[in-house]
């Protein structure tokens, strides 16, 4: 039986029809057709579902969507303004911190959140704070290097 | 919530009680002690300051749960409640002597979380039941703990020995008044290593004393073989674990 859903997204009020059993993450891919949050272990280890709920991030694939009923939500598709890049998603480019790009949504959305709290992070900072995203192409040197590129904008 | 995704739990209704707002809070005072809503998020444990300030190895334990995402979402209620014998705040709370308690229509009941595990994701909790508080009395003074584990990567990754532990000494010398060890992820449950405890209940602190101390905890622990690691591997783990948070309590005691 499906329930009604209330959330606003990068700014915009959505309202639609969900299975209770749906996540978060199924509604925001399958239901509004926003691809840049995916799909990877759906099981709350790899971080590439990661988006910004209410200020914090967490894994959309660990949340049932009805759980976000009437909540706020940023997602990757909601960072740059117009044709502007945000800076994290400028310095990801400069420092040629994507490879596949997978994961690399999920590291974005992380680094705002590590810089948003701490806007000055030690190295150490943002590997622990990129503990819980996984990238397998490119030894995440490149990432820490961007998000730390990215205070200095 | 992954346990549904894995498709090992097919529930027909589910209740959330995560709006719960009543049963979010920490509070502390001296003579009851800490107290925190089941429903509390690890991320606020890991930032309040009273717990920084008083219970210190709790705030070292949450931060070892999952990554910020988790810890954003999980609580401390519902992680007791999975029961996942590799769960983190259990052994730390159980070697601070913690409590719980569960209500239902016929009433309140408070439970030795040391009891209240049963086996592999099932607990003391009849159907009828939800957790609502978890209770921590005040340390002993002199009191000195910490919780230590052995992942194999960081980030959440699968555990292969958790050990905490709590020492209160005799107000001056090296005597240990008291001891309380907790091992996590070897057995179906947390296990207190009582026989490791007893060895230094009343004993002057030696470093021979506390290498017979991981010695026989790991003896008193036990594990099962998996991709984590073998028996033998876990059971010499545990061992030197044990061993390094003994000698961490002592280093807080200024003894070592």
């Amino acid at each position: 039986m499906k329930k009604e859903l209330k959330l606003t997204i990068n700014g915009r009020p959505y309202q639609i029809s969900v299975e209770p059993w749906m996540t978060l993450q199924d509604v925001l891919r399958d239901e509004l057709k926003m691809k840049g949050t995916k799909k990877g272990c759906e099981t709350g280890k790899c971080g590439s579902c990661t988006v910004i709920l209410e200020g914090m991030v967490i894994k959309s694939c660990l949340m049932l969507a009805l759980q976000a009923n009437g909540k706020s939500i940023l997602t990757i598709e909601g960072l740059s303004e117009e044709d502007k890049l945000h800076p994290l998603q400028q310095s990801f480019i400069d420092h040629g911190a994507a490879q596949c790009g997978f994961c690399t949504g999920g590291m974005i959305m992380t680094g705002k959140d590590l810089l948003d709290e701490n806007p000055n992070p030690t190295e150490d900072e943002v590997r622990e704070g990129l503990s819980g995203n996984l990238c397998r192409c490119t030894g995440y040197a490149g990432i820490v290097e961007a998000i730390l590129g990215a205070t200095k904008r | 919530m992954v346990l549904l995704k894995q498709g090992l739990f097919s529930p027909q209704y589910l209740i959330s009680i995560k709006d719960i707002a009543s049963l979010d809070y920490i509070t502390h005072n001296q003579k009851e002690g800490l107290k925190i809503g089941a429903l509390t998020t690890h991320r606020k444990i890991e930032k309040s300051s009273i717990i920084k300030e008083k219970f210190g190895p709790l705030v070292k334990t949450v931060n070892g749960i999952g990554s910020i995402h988790i810890r954003n979402v999980g609580t401390i209620g519902g992680n007791l409640c999975h029961s996942d014998p590799s769960g983190d705040p259990a052994p730390t709370l159980i070697a601070m002597n913690a409590k719980v308690k569960a209500i239902s229509l016929e009433g309140e009941r408070t439970i030795l979380l040391e009891e209240f595990f049963k086996d592999y994701y099932e607990t003391e909790l009849k159907e009828d039941e939800i957790l609502t508080e978890i209770q921590i009395p005040s340390l002993p003074p002199n009191s000195f703990g910490t919780y230590t584990k052995y992942n194999l990567r960081g980030g959440g990754s699968n555990v292969v020995v958790k050990v905490a532990a709590f020492i209160t000494m005799e107000s001056e010398g090296k005597v240990c008044k008291d001891a309380r060890i907790v091992l996590g992820a070897v057995g179906a449950t947390p296990i207190r290593a009582k026989r490791a405890e007893d060895l230094l209940k009343g004993q002057e602190i030696s470093l021979d004393l506390v290498l017979k101390v991981g010695k026989v905890a790991s003896e008193e622990c036990d594990p099962v073989s998996d991709v984590n690691g073998s028996e033998g591997y876990k059971r010499e783990m545990v061992r030197v674990y044990t061993k390094n948070a003994i000698m961490e309590c002592l280093k807080r005691a200024e003894i070592a």
